[in-house]
């Protein structure tokens, strides 16, 4: 029995196969374009390897920014229910998750079997999400992909107010060209989006263990700048941008099964 | 007539608020507009005029900006907006009552900028619970009651505003009747219909309105005697805040699986109670009336009230819930949130705060943040 999660984000779409309880197959693609288009063409590609099309899913979820736009679930569940769901059962022993996604940051409160207790989640600003990450890495010309790195090897970073994604842009360019080492900038950038996001979820009352999802856990300079501000270690799974996609799938799976 | 064609009526109403204040003036009666909240309509209406409100309902926001800095709420905002674009010109005078720093202020921007010849501010008392608020306000209800007839030459004598009392607190019956009848039988007619009713209220004139409205009773009464299914999936909630605006967050609430049975919104029940006493001198009764609304960020909290005045209408309404629809930029609201949160959470009331703005309808994360939030009280998503 196969069932699929789809997460489609703002930035990157995410898609795992189940077979009975095991990953089968998952794929991370830009978003891009329409969304109808853009989950037909990620659900053939994840598909492919397994020589499956959409009508050989017993069952299909859909959650992220746009959940309803993906023609062949039957369900939508939201990405808050389904990282509460897929870090719960990868974790049972998790009670905190923190997920960085592309537009959007969340804080979300679970249980032992990853139902959702409570959530934050930041307001119509992209300051402490993905994008603002990516906006300064433009600003400073400097891969995103690098930029975790980057703010490792800063000695003193420098301060920067994160009110605002076009303030801190402004502050970044001037601090450029006052000739600041961009080290100390970058690892400045990771502080105050690692502070914005910890007062947010701090209104949910963190309780250890801490997780961190999405595609800013992939960022090692802003975990470790989390785990400072926290004050614990936290738990990054192998695959922190497909955790929205694996619980939807989790979720596929008690539709199949209910039917 | 069928529930849709009377529903029909009030939509048409809210859809073109003051048509019937126009028309009124065009007949020659005087029409005095109200800002949100608490404005004693009576006192108008026994003045001979006619009394509307003004919510604000207003999208693009171009003229205003001008007057106001970045963190006045889009109520107020819109409300000014109307005013320089000339939408309330018709107006022979406009009460602002003060209920926050923003409503103080606004009083003189309104004065300076407007072509309505008569613009007076109503000051209640923001401690409701001294002893010296009720003389007080019944000083400000005199003035208030000798400034109207000033500005429509007809005296309000206690006779005409008796009179006007018994048609009000009619009409404030018949709202929390046919609430009842909505919280008891949810999904007769939608949430966004309920609201949309009493939103009418504040447009209509009152023996209009309590005509239709007797009609939408019965005919409510009757849908739900044939309705046999007592079932009803709905998720319930209670609604926290000043406005439910804009309109389409009702249809997001029902649309993510829920239903509004409970409230203590300004356009919701803080308008439809408690009635004013029919018996007592009609000042002191309008008086009394204000003091027992139920509680409000913008007065006095100081015995909690409000917590445990949201506590219980979740428990009474067997609500599953509740969701605080905070006006961006309301200072009262803003500031009282984490205790009532903190009240909600220690009576274990699943809470969630949404941040609105009255013209704004860009809803996906809002519906997001409902969605997940019916889905943590609803139990299983998946089912």
């Amino acid at each position: 029995m196969y069932v699929a999660g789809i997460d489609i984000g703002s930035i990157y779409s995410k898609a795992i196969i189940l077979k009975d309880n095991q990953v089968v197959g998952s794929l991370v693609k830009r978003t891009g374009g329409e969304i109808k288009v853009a989950s037909q063409k990620l659900i053939e590609e994840v598909l492919m390897p397994l020589g499956l099309q959409a009508a050989d899913l017993r069952a299909a979820v859909a959650t992220g920014y746009g959940r309803i736009s993906v023609p062949f679930a039957q369900k939508q569940v939201t990405e808050i229910s389904c990282f509460g769901r897929g870090i719960g059962h990868l974790f049972p022993y998790v009670r905190t998750v923190i997920d960085i996604g592309g537009q959007d940051s969340k804080g979300i409160k679970i249980d032992d079997q990853g139902s959702v207790d409570d959530f934050v989640m930041n307001d119509k600003c992209a300051a402490g999400t993905g994008r603002f990450l990516e906006v300064m890495a433009n600003a400073l010309e400097v891969k995103l992909e690098d930029m975790g790195l980057l703010a490792l090897l800063s000695n003193s970073p420098e301060e920067i107010g994160i009110t605002c994604t076009v303030f801190a842009e402004s502050q970044v360019i001037s601090l450029v060209a006052k000739g600041r080492p961009k080290v100390d900038i970058i690892a400045g950038i990771h502080q105050a989006i690692a502070e914005r996001i910890v007062s947010m979820v701090k209104m949910i009352r963190i309780e250890e263990r801490i997780a961190i999802t999405g595609g800013g856990a992939k960022n090692i300079g802003l975990v470790r700048e989390l785990e400072k501000k926290l004050g614990s270690k936290v738990i990054v799974p192998e695959e922190p941008q497909l955790i929205g996609a694996y619980g939807a799938a989790l979720f596929a799976q008690d539709l199949a099964r209910n039917e | 007539m069928a529930i849709k064609e009377l529903l029909n009526r009030f939509n048409a109403v809210v859809t073109d608020p003051y048509s019937e204040a126009r028309s009124r003036k065009e007949q020659g009666q005087k029409v005095i507009g109200w800002l949100p909240t608490d404005v004693p309509e009576e006192l108008i209406h026994a003045a001979g005029a006619f009394p509307v409100g003004s919510l604000g309902s207003c999208s693009k926001i171009r003229l205003a900006d001008t007057h106001l800095q970045v963190w006045v709420c889009s109520l107020m905002r819109g409300s000014l907006e109307m005013g320089l674009r000339g939408d309330l010109d018709f107006l022979d005078g406009l009460i602002i009552p003060q209920t926050c720093d923003t409503t103080r202020a606004m009083v003189g921007i309104w004065r300076q900028t407007s072509l309505i010849p008569y613009i007076d501010s109503f000051m209640m008392p923001k401690q409701v619970k001294r002893s010296s608020a009720r003389e007080y306000l019944i000083g400000e209800l005199t003035r208030l009651k000798s400034n109207l007839e000033k500005v429509t030459g007809n005296l309000i004598t206690n006779e005409s505003l008796g009179t006007s009392i018994k048609l009000f607190n009619e009409n404030r019956q018949l709202l929390r009747r046919m609430f009842e009848i909505h919280a008891d039988h949810p999904g007769l007619i939608s949430s966004r219909e309920v609201y949309t009713v009493i939103k009418a209220a504040m447009y209509m004139d009152k023996v209009k309105h309590n005509g239709i409205l007797q009609d939408l009773i019965q005919a409510m009464k009757q849908k739900a005697a044939r309705s046999i299914d007592k079932s009803n999936p709905k998720v319930r909630l209670v609604i926290s805040g000043g406005v439910w605006e804009p309109p389409e967050i009702m249809d997001l609430i029902e649309e993510a699986g829920g239903v509004v049975v409970g409230d203590d919104m300004l356009t919701g029940m803080r308008y439809l109670s408690p009635d004013a006493d029919e018996k007592r001198d009609p000042l002191e009764a309008l008086a009394d009336r204000q003091l027992n609304k139920i509680p409000f960020a913008g007065f006095d909290n100081q015995n909690y009230e409000r917590r445990r005045f949201l506590h219980n209408l979740v428990r009474h309404t067997e609500a599953a819930g509740l969701i605080f629809l905070h006006l961006k930029f309301c200072e009262p609201e803003n500031y009282d949130y984490n205790d009532m949160r903190e009240a909600l959470n220690s009576a274990g009331i699943p809470n969630l705060r949404l941040e609105t703005e009255v013209g704004n309808p860009s809803l996906g994360q809002i519906r997001t943040r409902l969605e997940a939030f019916i889905e943590m009280i609803g139990g299983d998503p998946i089912e």
